[in-house]
């Protein structure tokens, strides 16, 4: 049984390494993309954390000695009247990049007596600058605490001390996390249907029926990817939908839906995103399947860019802003995530947007045109 | 003779081998040599039978006659016009049909002949009599809503050859029409083919099968290792000693 189990073994094996591009899928891509992808985040991260950006801290009735440690970090520092708090917690309301620091009236002789005074420190968990000099400044109380042997508590009073707008906190949330979904789930939808757009119809012989009649390639083409991509666009939707209803519940925002957070503006711009990424990904996966001899072929050389995909839509969630630079614009994928990340965080830029959408149909049309040249290729329809 | 509607000159195409089919093949070429320089030209009104072996190279002739495959070197005339920079009007002109070429399951012989019909921009009107005349001569009328997929051999050979009419072409090229049918549908499609050509079409046919060229042809040609080794019409085949040997006698010399 062993000999036959092994015979069986062996002739399996030849037929996989008889194919250089089961091989190159199979073997190579995978460590190759999962390299590049890393990479390219390592490199992001360490940007990012190079150019990680502090608050100003608005400090009241600050210790002389706890506002030297302060002003040993990047942190700004601006002392404040404690009647400004209120304007300054407006501020940090409305993102302005700020955290506010109020010390006890009479902190010093409080902790001397016994006492145990508490600091307040506000901050907005949305602004990224807001939450680094915020633990920063917990890092440093905590410091002080011990390095001077002092008896104060942090935050201790009933206050909230994240003071952000709902809408705020959901958007940030939401934004975490939507853009990696759609990406994915609209790169599923569109493997499922394109794979199998021209390998499937080479394995089954039905495409030489179509490429006889007088029709234009292009018309073949624009008529196939248009199918694809509207159903690829519905089931983008649908994952849309679903994470209208399910998203607040995990981030228990109890009784609201994104509906009524985001303007009917807000979700046609994340319709017209993920349409263009649609129909982008469908005309670059139909070339593969082209190119594919079968199905199975084509879905083993897409499988790999599942995981770069879900890797780029993961981007959002190291994110505190939309990228800023144009050419973040240009790069396929990446550019409808910073677009959705913009539209979820009430950071939308018009510029960006419009590059985002005329980049991709460019790229569509790009990748159309090859594709319909090589259903003129007979080496590759008829091979 | 009839007018001519398809001259053939010196067409050649060689397909580029991988290095594993040229392992498998045991060849030491990388090209392999489907048509050799081969001429010979199509009458109207006429069924040519273009008779070979597996890998004669039947099907790349007939396949390059259709606009499907660009001959490496050679012209390929429909009337006065050039196949090359004519490739659409020619397309209108012609009809293909080979068994390698099929249809899709999911759909319904009355479905495919519409759609069809429409790429070929068929007036609406002419294309519901053009179906109602071929489903009825055919017998697809009786299965035109069963999905493809449910349908035999026969009777999705049958639905090729109506949707292969939709645009009503004045020459009809068809690979081994009544490969892997059974008795019943390769006499239906032979009486096709034949009241194809009474209605003044050109037919090209290929096939391995003897009888079929003594049922239809008016003309054959014997191919192979991709060249002509026999060309004329049928009454010469006939004779001494019939086709069959004529064919075997060639084959033969070819080969020694």
């Amino acid at each position: 049984m062993i000999s036959m189990a092994i015979k069986i073994a062996l002739k399996e094996l030849k037929k996989y390494w008889g194919n250089k591009k089961i091989i190159f899928s199979t073997l190579l891509l995978p460590g190759l993309v999962i390299f590049m992808v890393y990479s390219i985040l390592g490199i992001i991260s360490e940007k990012q954390a190079n150019n990680a950006e502090f608050s100003t801290a608005y400090l009241v009735d600050v210790p002389d000695s706890f506002e030297e440690k302060v002003l040993q970090t990047p942190i700004s520092v601006q002392k404040a009247a404690r009647e400004e708090s209120s304007d300054i917690k407006q501020r940090i309301i409305d993102q302005d990049k700020s955290i506010l620091v109020i010390f006890d009236e009479m902190f010093t002789e409080q902790v001397l007596m016994g006492d145990e005074p508490n600091v307040e420190v506000y901050y907005n968990s949305v602004v990224s600058s807001s939450v680094l000099s915020y633990n920063q400044v917990i890092q440093l109380l905590s410091d002080y605490k011990d390095e001077y042997c002092r008896s104060f508590t942090i935050n201790q009073d009933s206050n909230i001390h994240d003071i952000v707008k709902n809408e705020d906190r959901m958007g940030k949330n939401i934004s975490s996390m939507l853009p990696m979904l759609i990406v994915t789930l609209v790169f599923s939808a569109c493997m499922a249907v394109s794979a199998e757009s021209y390998a499937g119809e080479k394995e089954r012989k039905t495409l030489v029926k179509l490429l006889a009649t007088p029709i234009d390639r292009k018309s073949i083409v624009l008529g196939k990817s248009l199918s694809l991509g509207i159903l690829a666009l519905v089931s983008g939707l649908s994952s849309f939908i679903g994470a209208i209803f399910s998203l607040p519940k995990l981030y228990a925002f109890k009784g609201k839906n994104i509906l009524e957070i985001y303007q009917g503006g807000h979700v046609a711009l994340i319709i017209l995103d993920i349409f263009s990424l649609a129909i982008l990904l469908v005309t670059i996966m139909s070339l593969i399947s082209a190119r594919s001899n079968t199905v199975k072929e084509a879905t083993t050389t897409l499988s790999p860019f599942g995981g770069v995909a879900m890797l780029i839509g993961m981007t959002s969630i190291m994110q505190s802003e939309p990228a800023q630079s144009i050419l973040c614009y240009l790069v396929p994928i990446y550019n409808n995530v910073q677009a959705l990340y913009g539209i979820l965080i009430f950071d939308f830029s018009g510029r960006d947007y419009i590059v985002m959408v005329c980049i991709n149909l460019f790229y569509t049309a790009l990748f159309g045109y090859i594709l319909a040249n090589m259903l003129s290729d007979e080496k590759i329809m008829y091979s | 003779m009839n007018d001519k509607v398809i001259s053939v000159r010196n067409i050649h195409k060689e397909f580029k081998l991988t290095r594993q089919q040229k392992k498998k093949m045991g060849l030491d070429n990388d090209k392999v040599i489907a048509v050799d320089n081969i001429s010979f030209d199509i009458y109207k009104g006429e069924i040519l039978c273009i008779l070979g072996t597996n890998g004669a190279g039947k099907t790349t002739t007939l396949q390059m006659l259709a606009t499907l495959l660009k001959p490496n070197s050679g012209e390929i005339y429909y009337g006065d016009k050039n196949l090359s920079v004519n490739i659409v009007e020619i397309r209108k002109r012609i009809a293909f049909l080979t068994t390698e070429l099929r249809l899709d399951d999911a759909f319904s012989a009355n479905y495919l002949y519409d759609f069809f019909s429409s790429l070929y921009e068929v007036p609406k009107d002419i294309a519901v009599e053009r179906k109602k005349k071929v489903f009825k001569m055919l017998g697809i009328d009786l299965f035109s809503e069963i999905k493809i997929g449910n349908l035999s051999t026969g009777m999705k050979q049958k639905v090729s050859i109506a949707i292969s009419l939709v645009h009503n072409p004045d020459i009809l090229i068809f690979d081994e029409p009544t490969n892997g049918l059974d008795i019943l549908a390769a006499r239906d499609i032979i009486d096709f083919l034949l009241k194809e050509k009474e209605r003044g079409k050109t037919l090209i046919v290929s096939t391995h099968i003897f009888e079929l060229v003594d049922k239809i042809a008016d003309r054959v040609i014997m191919i192979d290792n991709g060249r002509i080794i026999y060309e004329g019409t049928y009454a010469d085949a006939q004779k001494d000693g019939g086709i069959e040997k004529k064919f075997f006698d060639r084959y033969d010399k070819g080969r020694m």
